[in-house]
């Protein structure tokens, strides 16, 4: 037990951009997931007599043009944020390895695949992820994947590049000599030490895929108005931001909140993981 | 030099083609049938038939890809669903106001990134590097909302100093159309300028190590001509490189910065586009901006053969 208090002490003090990051993202989630005990009020309710209000007692951050509780949406909302930058990472990370796998072993697929890679690639993601949620409807899943396809890319490349340098590294060259299979190569040696930028760039994704969801949100091209995003709750506050700036603030200042924690935590594993940079910088 | 130009130039064709591959499938399997939309809604599904195949709708995908790639290598961008009018001409109406909004970003962003990262490199783990990488975080990651309406109700609203919203054409002056883009251009260039200004550090401390800076400073030169003329210069291909990627950053945020301080341009014209369901537009502003991003990422290339004789593939 006290080495674990000790290895977390020595954590936070090397690293207390990581320790920062986590402790204000972990925050982030729990709020997320205990949304109906730390915003007691419906997000939906429509209470038309309270329109438009500041930031009270009774309502902490105010309430919108409808007199929805905004305390209550903007928790709600981090719901969706958190769960869309998590699982844009998590749908991206895998599918740009798997990619990223097959263009490493085979060159008939690395030619056709990293091809169409270079092509997503040099589509702006906020445009990609547009244009595809145009043919869609509205839905989170849908928002995921428009998402997660820009970011498909970064992680099939970083996957290949390693892929080709470990396949010749001499311990890879060993395990071959001993006759293991492919499947527990790839598995066994070679994911394992091609993981730390991985993750770095998971992260780094994650971030941005907050971002992009608000963004969506924010043009109309997101989620329903329904469900509350921070996306979506700035840009019903954007008609009157100038009179009622809390409508506009809150879930701003939510949003940053989140990324910058995110980008924390990403800065940090980078630190971590690949100590020469951490050194160098 | 051509040599490398011209090689340069043919590997940014498979890249376009695919990139109009990609953006043509997303048109070919939107919603809706425009030949139903044309024939009107009294039309027989003999007429939706003959509008459909009067227009090529029914012909094989790669045939249809190909006759809208000829169109789109002419100009032809198509016509909007909703204001009849070639997309285009749309996009040429909206460009003004995008183009110098980034324009103003991307100049402004390097001129402020590059001496701040320069300077926290020489001055490394001192004050003024501490502060700065501080400020980049924060800097990266506060979305361009936040800091466009931040500045808008703290300079405009609340001191006064300058406009609120809207943009102001080339032509109304050069002082009237800088002073409405300087907020846009500060919010959309915040990300920006912290992005510059990590890698310009991080290049530069890299360089900084290398026995040559050990010779130039050995040799009595002025710290200011080392950094700028011998480090800047051997740190500057990953600096140039991350100012060619992050356009993809400017043109997305574009859109929202855009929307916030209503300024009509292309971004603008996404959003409206989005809302309305207008496929063609959105296709074709894809399209666009797709064709630019790779353009300066092609400049970009053809500046590292300036800035460092050593590249030449």
């Amino acid at each position: 037990m006290t080495t674990y208090v000790a290895t977390l002490r020595r954590l936070i003090r090397v690293y207390p951009g990581l320790a920062f990051g986590s402790l204000i993202f972990g925050l982030l989630c729990l709020i997320a997931l205990c949304a109906p005990l730390v915003a007691p009020m419906d997000p939906g309710f429509v209470d038309v007599r309270q329109r438009a209000q500041g930031p009270s007692w009774g309502h902490l951050f105010g309430t919108d043009m409808l007199g929805r509780d905004l305390f209550a949406r903007v928790v709600y909302g981090a719901r969706l944020s958190l769960s869309v930058g998590i699982a844009v990472a998590c749908v991206a990370t895998v599918v740009g390895a798997v990619i990223g796998l097959l263009a490493g072993y085979n060159r008939a697929a690395d030619a056709v695949l990293m091809r169409i890679m270079d092509g997503v690639m040099a589509i702006p993601s906020i445009l990609l992820a547009v244009a595809l949620m145009a043919l869609s409807t509205g839905s989170v899943g849908n928002v995921i994947v428009a998402i997660s396809i820009s970011g498909v890319p970064r992680i099939a490349r970083l996957v290949r590049a390693s892929v080709l340098s470990l396949r010749e590294a001499v311990f890879v060259e060993a395990v071959i000599g001993g006759g293991v299979g492919t499947g527990r190569i790839i598995f066994r040696h070679i994911l394992p030490n091609a993981a730390a930028p991985i993750i770095v760039d998971a992260t780094y994704l994650c971030a941005g895929a907050m971002l992009s969801e608000a963004v969506l949100c924010f043009i109309g091209a997101g989620t329903p108005p329904t469900v509350p995003s921070w996306g979506n709750i700035m840009a019903e506050g954007r008609t009157l931001w100038m009179v009622k700036p809390h409508m506009v603030a809150f879930p701003a200042l939510m949003l940053s909140i989140a990324i910058l924690s995110v980008n924390m935590i990403g800065d940090g594993l980078r630190d971590l993981l690949d100590p020469r940079a951490g050194r160098r910088n | 030099m051509i040599q490398y130009v011209l090689r340069r130039l043919l590997t940014t064709i498979p890249v376009m083609l695919t990139v109009a591959l990609i953006v043509f499938s997303i048109l070919y399997f939107s919603p809706g049938d425009p030949a139903a939309l044309i024939a009107g809604e009294t039309a027989s599904a003999e007429d939706v038939a003959r509008v459909r195949h009067a227009l090529g709708l029914d012909e094989p995908f790669l045939i249809r890809f190909g006759g809208w790639l000829w169109a789109v290598m002419r100009g032809d961008l198509g016509t909007s669903l909703f204001a009849n009018m070639p997309v285009s001409t749309m996009i040429a109406q909206r460009l003004e106001p995008t183009l110098s909004l980034m324009a103003v970003t991307m100049v402004f962003s390097v001129l402020i990134a590059v001496p701040i990262g320069v300077w926290a490199a020489w001055r490394k783990n001192g004050v003024f590097d501490r502060t700065v990488m501080l400020i980049a975080v924060l800097g990266f990651s506060i979305p361009v909302f936040a800091c466009g309406y931040a500045g808008a109700w703290l300079f405009s609203l609340k001191l006064g100093w300058l406009p609120v919203q809207g943009y102001k054409p080339l032509s109304d002056g050069l002082w009237p159309w800088f002073r409405q883009l300087i907020l846009p251009a500060a919010a959309l260039g915040s990300s920006y300028v912290a992005l510059i200004a990590r890698i310009t550090r991080a290049s530069m401390l890299e360089t900084l190590d290398q026995d040559y800076i050990r010779t130039a400073r050995a040799k009595g030169l002025r710290d200011g001509k080392i950094l700028f003329v011998h480090a800047l210069k051997n740190a500057s291909v990953p600096i140039i490189t991350l100012i060619g990627i992050g356009v993809a950053m400017l043109i997305g945020g574009a859109v929202v910065t855009e929307s916030v301080f209503v300024i009509p341009g292309i971004g603008r014209l996404t959003a409206e586009s989005i809302l309305r369901r207008d496929f063609p537009v959105i296709q074709g502003i894809v399209l666009f901006f797709s064709f630019v991003y790779v353009l300066v990422n092609l400049l970009i290339d053809l500046v590292y053969a300036l800035v460092d004789p050593r590249i030449r593939y």
